[in-house]
């Protein structure tokens, strides 16, 4: 029995660290068209997908200081973030008009209303950030915001580019 | 080239609780608690399965009791393909908004009603046509509930072709059906029935209608909503009650606008005996026992004393709307100043509806609200949200005329001392003449990013009861994994997740939480 244990957690060990892909998700875009999160990847930049809810005031501190951020950010390659809401139904109208309304550049707005995508990516509380390579590789995560940590964010970007 | 072995992600989640002797709450009556998950999944292409685990050695105190021992909650095998998704095992599932259908987990609640069946989607590659069958028997507690099955069908058409695939327009028509089949019916529900001379029937058949339009920032949704005869409780005056075979019904419409950096939602909903249950119980009070879902229809408040005392959704008979306004002045205008100004005025009005309350002469309103958030960057150092919440509640819903009016004001600021170091300190005031009169908290915190932050808080009841809830605390996050320390005294009241709410006893204690995925 102990031999199986120890198998079953060396195998887990392995492919956990073999890399995990961004699971395949179909999310709804602002007008409720769907988008599969398998065409974030497009082969050519990295990208992060931000976690938020309209109840989580942490999570709306990160996206306006990400927003903010936007006009320093180095033009030599594109910085694409996704900010996924994690709303339900009963909130999912105040998220796309607070995604609007908050006046996010350059953040694309993006609604998980079935909780597939928190529940593939394993979220128990927000904000987590993920950063994913070109090919849609998991190259880091973080939970929790605190002012500053989108220094780490940035810094974690462009060393998954390679910059 | 390497091979594709599939990945492997999962989360662990403790959740624990020492209580403590309390000079004004008492003794505990369990001294500790502890809540603990464990979810594992593996992909590889379209092919997913997983497992979820729940361990309660003794449930945190004010979780429903059915959480006791351990159980395996979740076990799935799912295939996603361009045309096909199918699962079998354990699933969530929501069909519209949820009035009709809808399985969670919210963790906050203790709440976990995932189907334990098996779901087929057809669908065209851009998922313009979809069809959906599923059928299974709902979680309650640790395990699947004996005795209940619920069967659904949902078809849904993007009429996009009829306008042109260029078009601006969007109009997806969708409809749906489900079955709730009971085995059995507790003695003494299907005695109460017998009181109001009919039989508790083992099915109910309730079915949506839905419509979205959208065309450039405008959208519109619509909803009906018809829920079969089902035992209902007729509420009537001097606490009386009446037992009743009734249908239900509910009506939701949404609209969306946005332009440039302004945006509005609003939303008007009706319900009429729209509550339904897993099983049918006249002595079970439990969040988890539901199959829909009913939030209620007004701003879920973060604050601590504008939550203190939550609307809780009277799905007997109720009708309201709820509005949001959102508006971002840009930088460099003359309100927006150097670093823009953040704008958001909401609120929401919910009446009782004569149908729930058969026997009196009018009805009164349940609660209304109106809540104003402003958020001004002064300097890449320094930003305040200044808050407002004026709410009414009827403690009744609406069965009296009386309600309890709270006014609540809110100061947050945040300071960044550097890049990495900033103190957050929150001032609220809440000025009432009913319940316990007035309140005051604070709040500090002190972030040291990217790991670690502090924080102490104080809520203090000065207009009734001179009760101290306070809290000291210690968070440590890295990477995946966030751990945090609490110890402090929390007031009982309503916790509400998502507009659903369970009762929260009072408690002293030392709190500890968890959390890793990978």
């Amino acid at each position: 029995m102990k031999k199986l244990v120890v198998c079953f957690f060396l195998c887990l060990a392995a492919l956990v660290a073999s890399g995990q892909q961004i699971p395949s998700v179909t999310l709804q875009d602002g007008a409720g068209k769907p988008v599969t999160t398998a065409s974030l990847a497009d082969g050519k930049t990295p990208f992060v997908i931000s976690i938020w809810m309209t109840t989580c005031k942490p999570c709306l501190k990160e996206l306006d200081t990400l927003a903010e951020e936007f006009p320093d950010w180095d033009a030599s390659f594109p910085l694409r973030i996704y900010a996924v809401s994690m709303d339900d139904s009963r909130s999912m109208k105040r998220a796309v008009a607070m995604a609007q309304g908050r006046d996010w550049d350059g953040i694309t707005a993006l609604f998980d209303v079935n909780a597939d995508l928190r529940r593939a990516l394993n979220v128990s509380s927000v904000p987590q950030v993920f950063v994913y390579d070109k090919n849609g590789k998991l190259f880091w995560t973080h939970i929790g915001y605190r002012p500053g940590d989108e220094q780490e964010l940035l810094a974690q970007v462009k060393k998954c580019a390679g910059k | 080239m390497a091979q594709d072995k599939g990945s492997v992600t999962g989360s662990l989640e403790s959740n624990s609780i020492y209580y403590l002797d309390d000079s004004v709450i008492g003794s505990p009556e369990h001294p500790w608690g502890s809540n603990n998950y464990f979810k594992l999944d593996y992909a590889k292409g379209g092919f997913s399965a997983g497992l979820q685990a729940e361990y309660y050695p003794q449930a945190l105190a004010g979780y429903p009791a059915e959480l006791k021992g351990a159980g395996l909650t979740g076990l799935y095998a799912a295939w996603n393909g361009d045309w096909l998704e199918a699962t079998a095992g354990s699933f969530f599932e929501q069909l519209g908004s949820g009035i009709l259908l809808r399985t969670w987990e919210d963790r906050e609640l203790g709440l976990n009603n995932a189907l334990m069946g098996g779901r087929i989607t057809f669908h065209t590659p851009n998922r313009g046509v979809s069809f959906k069958v599923l059928g299974g028997m709902p979680k309650y507690g640790l395990w699947p509930t004996k005795g209940t099955a619920v069967a659904g069908a949902d078809l849904s058409f993007d009429l996009l072709p009829l306008f042109g695939r260029e078009s601006e327009h969007s109009i997806v028509l969708e409809g749906s059906v489900v079955d709730r089949y009971t085995s059995k019916v507790e003695d003494n529900i299907a005695f109460l029935a017998s009181t109001g001379g009919f039989e508790v029937p083992s099915q109910v058949l309730s079915w949506s209608g839905r419509l979205q339009y959208s065309i450039g920032g405008f959208s519109l949704k619509g909803e009906y909503v018809g829920k079969g005869n089902d035992f209902y409780t007729e509420h009537l005056r001097h606490s009386k009650q009446a037992y009743r075979l009734k249908g239900g019904n509910a009506q939701l419409i949404e609209l969306n606008y946005a332009v440039g950096s302004f945006s509005a939602a609003v939303t008007l909903r009706r319900l009429e005996n729209m509550t339904d249950r897993i099983f049918l119980t006249a002595s079970n009070p439990s969040p988890a026992n539901t199959l829909n879902y009913l939030p209620s229809l007004c701003m879920q408040q973060t604050y601590m004393l504008a939550g203190l005392n939550p609307y809780v959704t009277y799905a007997d008979g109720e009708a309201g709307f709820q509005g949001d306004l959102y508006y971002t002045f840009r930088r460099e205008t003359v309100l927006g100043g150097k670093y823009g100004m953040k704008l958001h005025v909401g609120g929401s009005w919910i009446e009782a509806l004569p149908c729930a309350l058969p026997d009196r002469e009018t009805h009164y309103l349940a609660y209304r609200d109106i809540n104003i958030d402003l958020e001004r960057t002064w300097s890449r150092k320094f930003k305040t949200i200044f808050f407002v919440s004026i709410q009414e509640n009827s403690p009744t819903h609406g069965n009296a005329k009386r309600t309890d009016a709270q006014n609540v004001f809110v100061l947050d600021a945040l300071y960044r001392f550097s890049k990495t170091v900033s103190l957050r300190t929150e001032l609220q005031y809440l000025y009432s003449q009913e319940l316990t009169r007035d309140w005051m908290a604070g709040l500090v915190e002190l972030s040291f990013a990217p790991h670690w932050s502090i924080s102490a808080s104080d809520m203090y009841n000065h207009g009734d009861t001179k009760v101290h809830y306070y809290n000291i605390g210690a968070a440590y996050s890295w990477n995946a994994l966030n751990i945090s320390l609490n110890a402090g005294r929390t007031r009982e009241g309503m916790v509400c997740s998502g507009g659903v709410c369970r009762w929260q006893p009072a408690f002293k204690g030392v709190s500890l939480r968890a959390q890793w995925s990978f």
